[in-house]
């Protein structure tokens, strides 16, 4: 049995050798991407260890005191922790809900439009937003969703009684939050769909009209099937993101009545960090990097189980 | 084709929506041009700004009377232009190769990179690995570390995947290797997915300052975003008696100067767009293919 | 296809190589000069070595300096890497009393205690010990000293309140309000009796600001005595604000001011520097509280200014704090006390190095000429008097190309009321800076008469005590919380303090409550020990 056993890891060994020497030029296509993975992105990552120390810089990385979990059991016994994950997931889910496939709606219906100059037009204004800071963005929503501002005196008009305080209401406040996030990325996260659009087949459209399929009918069983590797691509790298409910726009749109509904794990490392908790903060970021991991291997996973194996990632 | 009656309602509904949306997503553009060639007065009125009022440039002669804007600009171009074709041929190699079912050890490589966009050493760390490179105060610090991106080089594989494996294997057997392959076969037929990773790749370098502020020490190195900041502050110094109580500094600054700051730093990169959508017409790959 | 994996790897290489020549620059072996690397506070991000001011003090006081330059956005994060990559100043500019205790817990500062810095630096000991011995706490850690605090002037000087006199005089007030009672007739009479003159119902007596705290209807509480956020003394003890005495009066009037509807219903999410600013200068709000740098009459971007723009009729005057049922009166205030200038660890062995630089604190404010030169440049060539025979008082003008603010500060030129510049880190005395510094001595005098010094926290900020990092953020976020609640009446202010009492014993209160004993002793004994010496 064991010489047996020997012998298969000898033979994968001499076969794997083997592939190496037979597709060594697809090999040499990694190289570069190899070394600047290791150094710019795993020698660094010595630094996920400051999780687990007492960091004192003078003492460098591996010169600091172990101290075991202390910082992840100072983080989890943060008096409301288990609300801020809610907060935040109940954020960042939402966000994935409808942030997810808005753009690919966006796309789709661009794709339908006939005039080219319109749809480039189209296309180029939608994706402004992105360009925007959220301090500009956030100026221009507390002006237009304020007690008087413009979207309020749309809905008193219509004869809602009092105004919306969508700045002081959690529920509204959240709501806010999310659509106006979806807003924001909806034409720059259409474009990657854009592109896998144009790589379809137009002869399989002319087949179909030919068999009598309307435009609904085209989009349903050509336009998504032909992207679909493109949406579950996007969708397997985006739930890793799940614990980023997005500090920035949050940043600049909150106040203090909603904090509660508002704060989310970035605005704890943040305060963590402000105070020079490295240990905390990196705690915290770890917390959010295996997480997202397991998301992200589990969403390939189902990928790969739906789809023998042609659709996940890894 | 013929369209039907329901089409054509359709065509005007989409037309309509897509309209709207349109409007709503350039109105914060529309609103910080305004802002930038208005007069002070004005802009500080507060309400809608959709045109302009009390046309003029002071905020821009403002802007643009900093002797290094010119410098700046230079650096950020120069980190767009090299770090995107950079970026874009190592991505693409790499994407390339995960990309090929012979490739052994795939999921490995995959993981091996999934791993980092997850995962960081944190900034402190970040910083002394980037200062034993030498790369503190090195203009190549905004392209080293930047090149590789998890996310571009899966899209890029995905592409790729899509691409039919019988091209390649009739490339291969005229005796092509697979440099040449890739070169000649797999990019022409990815104009798409390569344009739209040129332009992710560009606009995030023509955006960033960040690294800029944190490992650059030489006026002479520094990006035209960090600049602009930078002119939007010192603006502000003379008023700044009681900076420990207001974090943001910023407020001191005319609105019209942050406005047309923000103009000067986003319109460049603007107009680059158009050149890439024509890749995205219809039928790309079709003529590819068949040709 | 070789020659492009050949011009790849060619162009890895030439970054490589690159990489090798950037960075160091020559260590200066400058003939026995002592070289000091200076970390100024990060206001001339873009100043390059070498300007008049450092020449000056290098040619003063033989010494070689090296400036390091930084921005203000990310300082403590920059200034953490330069540190933690081995390159501690010798002189570091700290921010907040916190940065101070996270640098002296990573051993990258330098104590040093009173002794040595009045021996030394006698003036820059007893500007502090005359104005603000408090601020000895900001350097404080662990019972021991580790820097200098600096202090700001300007920060003394409460909240001011800015009116639109026109609008005022239109529905027949003919002064100023003082007291909270004509306070109130004239925020009402703005509200309703359409003081603008279109016939429409558009204007509010005033707004407010929950997300700058400090600034939230201060002035209204200031007439109850109470400053709602901070530490206060009250009958000997310190106590936090929020259950002082007066805060129950205060929210029944703002409350009351509310209901009437002369409170803007956007005094959520107003932020006083934004959009509340903007509400005043575009004639939507009547009244609204400000700090004292609005009030520069040189500058085209103050609330007066940018009003008068708008509204050429437009008549702006500032007021003082309006007097309560009882007579008090105030506003928040942050003290004198602003940042602090510590040390490098380094120069706990390098004792000469240390004297040196107290040395240079000490001879540059108490010359004043020198001082002048040093902060300003040089006159003649910077600026110019505008009247010789009457001299520094009766003002100056900057020579051109020195009229533009950016020049002026990439030249690490600056003459702001109170506040530290790049070379000179501490603090001259007031007399040196009326006579000296501040330009405008009629036009200050006349618009500062306006104001007055507000009421500070008993310990400066209050977020000063060890434990309020844990949780003193939070339980103030729930404290505007309910008091918002009982600002729009949904509940009581007797509510307002049951409810916050709940909430604070729960989250932590009682353990701040604690630490303010101790640190009141604290102050005591800091306060001792400098007059001592």
């Amino acid at each position: 049995m064991k010489t047996s056993k020997n012998k298969n890891t000898a033979a994968r060994k001499n076969s794997t050798l083997a592939a190496y020497k037979k597709h060594y030029q697809i090999v040499l296509m990694l190289v570069p991407g190899i070394i600047l993975l290791i150094l710019f992105n795993y020698v660094p990552m010595a630094g996920i260890l400051i999780a687990f120390k007492d960091y004192k810089f003078l003492h460098g990385i591996f010169g600091s005191e172990w101290v075991g979990m202390e910082h992840f059991s100072k983080l989890f016994a943060v008096d409301n922790f288990g609300h801020i994950i809610m907060n935040t997931l109940s954020i960042s889910v939402y966000k994935l809900l409808i942030g997810f496939p808005a753009p690919i709606i966006l796309a789709l219906l661009l794709n339908e439009l006939r005039l080219q100059k319109l749809k480039n037009v189209l296309q180029t204004c939608t994706y402004l937003p992105h360009f925007f800071s959220w301090v500009v963005l956030a100026g221009i929503f507390k002006m237009i969703f304020s007690n008087t501002g413009p979207v309020n005196s749309i809905l008193m008009a219509a004869g809602v009684d009092k105004p919306l305080e969508f700045f002081s209401n959690g529920t509204l406040f959240r709501g806010m939050i999310i659509g106006t996030s979806v807003w924001q990325g909806l034409g720059w996260g259409a474009i990657v769909y854009l592109a896998a659009l144009s790589g379809v087949d137009e002869s399989l459209y002319e087949a179909a009209y030919i068999d009598g399929a309307n435009r609904w009918k085209q989009t349903i069983h050509i336009s998504i099937p032909c992207i679909i590797p493109t949406i579950i691509t996007v969708f397997i790298l985006n739930v890793g993101n799940v614990l980023n409910a997005g500090y920035d726009q949050i940043y600049n749109m909150y106040n203090p009545t909603v904090y509660e509904t508002a704060d989310i794990i970035e605005t704890y490392v943040m305060r963590a960090l402000t105070k020079m908790d490295y240990g905390v903060g990196t705690a915290a970021g770890l917390f959010k990097s295996v997480i997202g991991m397991i998301l992200v291997l589990t969403a390939n996973f189902i990928s790969n189980k739906l789809s023998d194996d042609t659709l996940g990632i890894m | 084709m013929k369209r039907t009656r329901g089409e054509k309602i359709f065509n005007v509904c989409n037309i309509i929506i897509l309209s709207l949306l349109a409007f709503t997503t350039l109105y914060p553009f529309l609103y910080t041009l305004s802002i930038s060639l208005s007069s002070a007065a004005e802009a500080s009125r507060g309400g809608f700004h959709l045109y302009p009022k009390g046309v003029n440039f002071v905020a821009y002669k403002m802007v643009f009377k900093n002797a290094d804007l010119l410098i700046a600009y230079g650096n950020t171009i120069f980190r767009t232009v090299a770090g995107t074709l950079i970026s874009l041929l190592v991505c693409c190699f790499y994407g390339y190769a995960l990309s090929r079912p012979e490739l052994p050890h795939k999921k490995f490589y995959t993981t091996f990179l999934v791993f980092t966009m997850l995962f960081s050493g944190g900034a402190v760390p970040i910083y002394l690995t980037l200062k034993r490179y030498a790369l503190i105060d090195n203009r190549w610090v905004y392209i080293l570390p930047t090149i590789m991106s998890a996310y571009n080089i899966i899209v890029a594989r995905s592409f790729f995947m899509s691409i039919p494996n019988s091209l390649n294997e009739s490339a291969k057997i005229d005796g092509a290797n697979e440099f040449c392959i890739f070169f000649r076969i797999i990019v022409p037929l990815s104009k798409p997915i390569i344009m739209t990773l040129a332009l992710f790749v560009a606009v995030m370098h023509w955006n960033s300052w960040y690294d800029s502020l944190m490992y650059i020490t030489s006026n002479n190195k520094i990006v035209v975003q960090l600049l602009l900041q930078r002119i939007v502050q010192e603006n502000d110094v003379q008023q700044m008696t009681q900076q420990m109580l207001n974090p943001d500094q910023t407020q001191f600054t005319s609105e019209t100067v942050k406005s047309a700051t923000i103009i000067v730093a986003i319109l460049p990169i603007l107009v680059f767009y158009p050149f890439i959508q024509k890749y995205f017409t219809k039928g790309m790959m079709l003529g590819a293919v068949k040709g | 296809m070789k020659k492009k994996i050949l011009a790849l790897t060619a162009l890895l290489a030439a970054a490589a190589a690159l990489t090798g020549c950037g960075g160091k620059t020559d260590q200066a072996a400058d003939g026995g000069k002592m070289t000091i690397s200076w970390l100024g506070v990060p206001y001339n991000s873009s100043a390059q070595e070498g300007t008049d001011a450092e020449l000056m003090l290098e040619e003063k006081f033989n010494v070689e300096i090296k400036p390091i330059f930084y921005a203000s956005a990310n300082y403590n994060d920059k200034k953490t890497m330069l540190m933690a990559g081995g390159e501690t100043p010798d002189i570091i500019y700290e921010m907040d009393p916190s940065n101070v205790v996270a640098d002296a817990e990573q051993g990258f500062l330098s104590s040093v205690d009173y002794k040595t810095i009045a021996k030394t630096a006698p003036t820059v000991y007893n500007v502090i010990k005359e104005n603000a011995p408090k601020a000895w706490l900001y350097s404080r850690v662990e019972d021991e000293n580790y820097g200098i605090p600096n202090l700001n002037y300007g920060n003394m000087l409460g909240r001011l309140g800015v009116w639109r006199m026109d609008w005022l005089k239109k529905v027949g007030i003919d002064k100023v309000p003082e007291t909270i009672e004509e306070m109130h007739d004239a925020l009402y009479k703005i509200t309703f009796s359409d003081p603008d003159g279109n016939g429409k119902k558009d204007t509010y007596g005033m707004t407010g600001d929950i997300t700058n705290w400090h600034t939230m209807f201060t002035e209204v509480f200031g007439a109850y005595g109470v400053l709602p956020y901070n530490w206060m003394e009250q009958d000997g003890k310190v106590i936090y604000g929020g259950f002082a005495d007066g805060i129950t009066d205060a929210i029944d009037t703002i409350s009351a001011w509310y209901k009437e509807g002369i409170i803007h219903p956007d005094f959520i999410t107003d932020n006083v520097f934004e959009s509340g600013k903007e509400k005043f200068t575009s004639g939507n709000v009547g009244y609204i509280n400000q700090n004292g740098g609005y009030i520069d009459p040189a500058s085209t971007t103050t609330i007066a200014a940018v009003t008068k723009q708008i509204y050429p009729e437009a008549e702006v005057v500032s007021s003082k704090f309006v007097k309560g049922p009882d007579g008090k009166s105030g506003t928040q205030s942050w003290g004198a006390p602003c940042h602090i200038v510590c040390f490098g660890a380094q120069l706990q062995k390098d004792e000469a190095k240390l004297q040196k630089i107290l040395e240079i604190f000490e001879g540059t404010i108490s010359d004043a000429e020198f001082l002048q030169n040093l902060k300003m440049g040089k006159e003649g060539e910077i600026w110019q008097l505008r009247d010789k025979e009457k001299g520094f008082k009766a003002g100056f003008d900057w020579i051109t190309p020195y009229d533009d603010n950016s020049k002026r500060t990439n030249s690490c030129i600056d003459n702001s009321f109170g506040s530290p510049s790049f070379f000179v880190p501490v603090t001259p005395s007031m007399e040196v800076y009326k006579d000296h510094i501040m330009a405008d001595q009629e036009a200050f005098t006349e618009e500062y008469k306006m104001m007055e010094n507000g009421l500070t926290d008993a310990f400066l900020k209050p977020d000063t005590l060890p434990s309020s990092a844990d949780c003193f953020a939070d339980l103030r976020t729930q404290q505007i919380n309910i008091l918002v609640k009982a600002i729009k009446g949904e509940i009581s202010s007797a509510d307002y303090l049951s409810e916050f009492r709940a909430a604070w014993e729960k989250g932590g209160g009682l353990k701040l409550e604690e630490e303010a004993k101790e640190l009141s002793s604290t102050i005591d004994t800091i306060v001792k020990e400098v007059e001592a010496d």
